[in-house]
């Protein structure tokens, strides 16, 4: 009596919910290697991106450097040429106010950086719901493959313990499989969302001190002028 | 498009590690879960092997057994053609009857066939019959319907001339007795307006007497106006119809009836409308005698 001969015993509802199981374990199992990897990559590249902006290289060059390469451009480095690229508009203006020049960079720099919170955000909520229903569709198929042998119990004249066993071990195969698919997800989801929660603060952190940059900038150019 | 396809990559790449996940796990169950009754199964059956039992034969015997073996061999075949030649008797004699049965069916086709077609003749002529019995019934219910139809139509024209005649004798009691009523009522205006042309003509006098300023010196004067009304009673115009004589007077007269305006009047249908145009006689002196 093997597993896999428990597994092919079972009714065909219990054997769906095997399935149902299989698959959501598959699935976040796979959602949890690419969110590794694409946060890995946004740590990796928004420390990349520091280095380079904090070495003292000149904006402009930076941000030609950034532009050019439209598509890769991901995480933090597109929140900076998101507002570079409103600061050069703004600023070539004569009649700007210097409090609305900022404001519209800042705006920008919002509007990227939710769309970067966004991107790292995505499938998250699918790993909480597996994490949080799996046990139940699990938990499910046990307490119906338990009542199928309980009633083929009541059917049959002599009730040994062995006739039922086999039953019972069978449905709880169904919880084993919803607590295998749950814990993973529930752990990566935590881990994750701390992940991306501790990277989003980051960007604001940049955001902020790219702002002052900008701020300490176009004070000298209007006096100059 | 790099950054899709890296993607894809990317995301081909973890469902292979997810898949190798549950291939490992699952392999470990499979490898932790055998448990079963395998300690119950021991008492397995033993084969039990027969021990081979050996004879000495001679050879007299071996000659001896081969000879009888041919003679019933020969003995067989005998009887075997004896059998196929009473099995092609048997074969032939089963041919015959069969002809025989098949001409016997042929023969009483054919007469079921005549007596078929006998029937189907006598049908026909039965129906012939039936038929021609339904069309004189046919006929004999048409006439009789046509000459109900008849009978009916004149009735029905019949009643239709009373019926019009009633109502052409209805009509003319209905209009005898409108004009009749009409008559009534055009004789009960008439007396309402007389009424209340005695009612109140008096008034209107009064009134424009009030309005009226006498010329200095003239007195024993009298006019006869004639007014033009509103439905409200205000003046349109004023003129003498009958001069006093005095122009004087006359035009006193008929400033005194303009400046009266509204005179009154009755405000009842039909008798409002005879008041649109009255004539009175204007005499001051008047009420002193009345």
């Amino acid at each position: 009596m093997s597993l896999i001969a428990l597994i092919a015993q079972a009714s065909l509802l219990v054997q769906l919910v095997m399935l149902v199981l299989l698959l959501a374990s598959m699935i976040s199992w796979t959602m949890i290697f690419a969110k590794r990897h694409a946060i890995r990559e946004a740590v990796n590249s928004l420390e990349d991106f520091e280095d380079q902006f904090w070495s003292g290289g000149d904006m402009n060059n930076l941000y030609s450097h950034w532009s050019e390469r439209r598509r890769e451009v991901a995480g933090v480095a597109s929140i900076f040429v998101a507002g570079y690229r409103e600061y050069k508009r703004l600023a070539g203006k004569d009649d700007i106010d210097r409090g609305d020049m900022l404001d519209g960079v800042q705006r920008a720099m919002r509007v990227a950086m939710s769309r970067e919170i966004e991107s790292l955000e995505t499938h998250l909520p699918f790993l909480a719901t597996v994490g949080s229903t799996s046990p139940y569709i699990g938990l499910f198929g046990t307490v119906w493959g338990i009542m199928n042998s309980f009633r083929s119990l009541g059917v049959a004249q002599q009730a040994t313990i062995a006739s039922v066993a086999p039953g019972i071990a069978e449905a709880l195969i169904a919880t084993a499989m919803g607590l295998f698919a749950a814990i993973p997800a529930v752990i990566a989801y935590n881990r994750y969302s701390s992940h991306v929660e501790r990277l989003v603060s980051r960007y604001e952190v940049f955001g902020e001190e790219f702002l002052s940059i900008v701020n300490r900038q176009s004070f000298t150019m209007q006096k100059a002028s | 498009m790099a950054g899709r396809f890296k993607q894809y990559f990317i995301n081909t790449k973890s469902l292979v590690y997810a898949i190798v996940i549950h291939v490992a796990v699952g392999a470990l169950l499979l490898v932790s879960f055998d448990w079963g009754p395998t300690s119950l199964q021991t008492n397995a059956a033993t084969p039990q092997v027969e021990p081979i039992k050996a004879k000495m034969i001679s050879e007299a015997d071996v000659k001896k057994q081969m000879e009888r073996l041919k003679a019933k061999e020969q003995k067989k075949k005998q009887e075997e053609l004896q059998a196929k030649k009473r099995l092609a008797d048997l074969l032939k004699e089963q041919e015959q009857e069969k002809k025989r049965l098949a001409d016997l069916k042929k023969k009483k086709r054919q007469e079921e066939k005549k007596a078929k077609a006998l029937a189907e003749k006598r049908k026909q002529e039965v129906q012939r019959l039936a038929k021609a019995k339904k069309e004189k019934q046919r006929k004999q219910r048409e006439a009789e319907k046509r000459k109900a139809d008849e009978k009916r139509r004149a009735e029905l024209a019949q009643k239709k001339k009373q019926e019009r005649q009633a109502r052409l004798e209805a009509e003319r009691k209905a209009q005898l007795k409108a004009q009749l009523e009409a008559e009534a009522q055009a004789r009960q205006l008439a007396r309402a307006v007389d009424a209340a042309r005695g009612r109140y003509i008096p008034i209107i006098q009064q009134k424009v007497d009030r309005n009226w300023t006498r010329p200095s010196g003239l007195t024993g004067l009298n006019a006869g106006v004639r007014v033009r009304l509103t439905p409200n009673g205000e003046v349109i115009s004023a003129t003498v119809v009958r001069s006093s004589g005095n122009p004087v007077f006359d035009r006193s007269v008929e400033n005194a009836v303009l400046k009266a305006s509204p005179l009154p009047i009755p405000r009842e249908r039909g008798v409002n409308e005879k008041f649109r145009d009255i004539q009175f006689n204007f005499d001051p002196d008047e009420k002193l005698i009345s």
